[in-house]
């Protein structure tokens, strides 16, 4: 009898220790997961912002032409930028970015919003691209200069706090190439708001409009 | 399925566990940094099995016997150990194991832990049991596994889409390795 007794305890024991680590796995797993809605990485970038706006460090960039500004001084005049990462001697992801870039400008040329959103793309390999680089860049992927412009790092040395604010990590590939994360980044002035996949670029457009009013 | 000791074994799990860690730490460090298939089909599961062959040494069998009273028929460690393993199943955890040191030394400590709960689990549990854990376990790692195949989404930031296919086959594999593994010895005892 007190055999059976300690057992049955000891099972209760069981299943109540059971229960516990299961409730406990699970708060684990919301809290590191954004309560359910980050399973990814890139997911966890686009909840975030979310909550709230992130700002953009103070950065200098060149453009094709040379000239020297800061990243939040390219969307003053009252405009939305939608702003991707690229190395213009990309053969792989960034072809499908340059294409849904290029959709993008199409579009926005078609519903006349070139006052309201800019497109920017933004070389994180400095050491390759130099204006020359962005020109070339520019006149292959056919921008128009008045909606979608290139850009690449003034400081080389910068390119790790770019990275790191935008979240972008960069891996390198075979044949000197690299693989990064590719999405639609919302900014206004020093802020950026918010994330898209490639994917979601109408739902990007749609954002960068209202955001801009 | 009882976890045995032969004597050259002590030597084999200490092996196991020093080659298991040292790919977290430097100059090794760049294989699981690069490799998704290095950390999630080879280190893990070496972690994980260095921890099963813990349940040799008679040590850790004190802990174990101490807490005895609330892990009847391993249930408490089956459910841990389950809790583990779909953690560090998750794309954001694998980034954050490459990207911040203190969650890979996390992922070392507690993939170890699952190991060994899981072999002292094996020792004391009925098939029904071991079945429900193991076949499930197994479920999730071949869906997950198919889905590595067959996606073209990088689902770790960390990691190439080449890195993440063949991890996808592995995957697969460790999968199909664990369901025959268990079987043969559960088929072997029934028949005994």
């Amino acid at each position: 009898m007190q055999n059976s007794d300690s057992t049955s305890a000891s099972l209760l024991r069981t299943l109540v220790a059971t229960l516990a680590i299961l409730v406990i796995g699970l708060w684990v797993f919301l809290a590191s997961t954004f309560q359910g809605q980050a399973l990814t990485t890139e997911a966890l970038r686009q909840v975030e912002l979310n909550e709230s706006p992130k700002k953009i460090p103070t950065l200098f960039v060149v453009n094709s032409a040379n000239q020297e500004t800061e990243i939040s001084q390219i969307s003053s005049e009252q405009r939305v930028l939608i702003v991707d990462f690229v190395y213009t001697r990309c053969q792989t992801v960034c072809l499908s970015l340059g294409s849904v870039f290029q959709v993008l400008q199409a579009k926005i040329l078609e519903r006349g919003l070139q006052n309201k959103i800019g497109l920017v793309s933004i070389s994180f390999d400095p050491e390759h691209d130099d204006a020359e680089a962005l020109n070339r860049y520019e006149k292959r992927l056919q921008m128009d200069a008045s909606i979608w412009r290139a850009y690449s790092l003034k400081n080389p040395k910068d390119r790790q706090s770019l990275l790191d604010s935008f979240g972008i990590m960069v891996i390198p590939a075979p044949l000197d190439e690299f693989e990064h994360n590719a999405a639609l980044h919302v900014v206004r002035g020093e802020y950026l708001l918010r994330i898209f996949s490639l994917e979601s670029s109408e739902e990007a457009l749609l954002q960068a409009m209202v955001l801009g009013q | 399925m009882k976890i045995e000791k032969s004597s050259w074994q002590g030597a084999g799990i200490l092996g196991t566990l020093i080659i298991a860690i040292g790919l977290s730490l430097p100059p090794f460090r760049v294989f699981i940094e690069q490799s998704m298939f290095i950390q999630m089909v080879i280190q893990m599961p070496l972690l994980f099995m260095g921890g099963v062959w813990l349940n040799t040494f008679s040590w850790p069998k004190l802990l174990a016997n101490y807490f005895a009273s609330w892990n009847v028929f391993g249930l408490t460690g089956f459910m841990l150990a389950q809790m583990v393993l779909i953690y560090w199943m998750l794309p954001i955890s694998l980034d954050r194991a490459v990207v911040m040191p203190q969650v890979d030394v996390t992922k070392v400590l507690t993939m170890i832990v699952a190991g060994y709960l899981v072999g002292d689990a094996l020792n004391k549990s009925p098939a029904a049991l071991q079945l429900f854990f193991i076949g499930y376990f197994a479920a999730m790692m071949i869906w997950l596994g198919m889905y590595f195949i067959y996606t073209d989404i990088r689902l770790c930031n960390a990691y190439s889409l080449s890195s993440q296919y063949w991890t996808g086959y592995g995957l697969c594999t460790l999968s199909l390795a664990v369901v025959s593994y268990w079987s043969f010895h559960v088929l072997k005892k029934q028949s005994q």
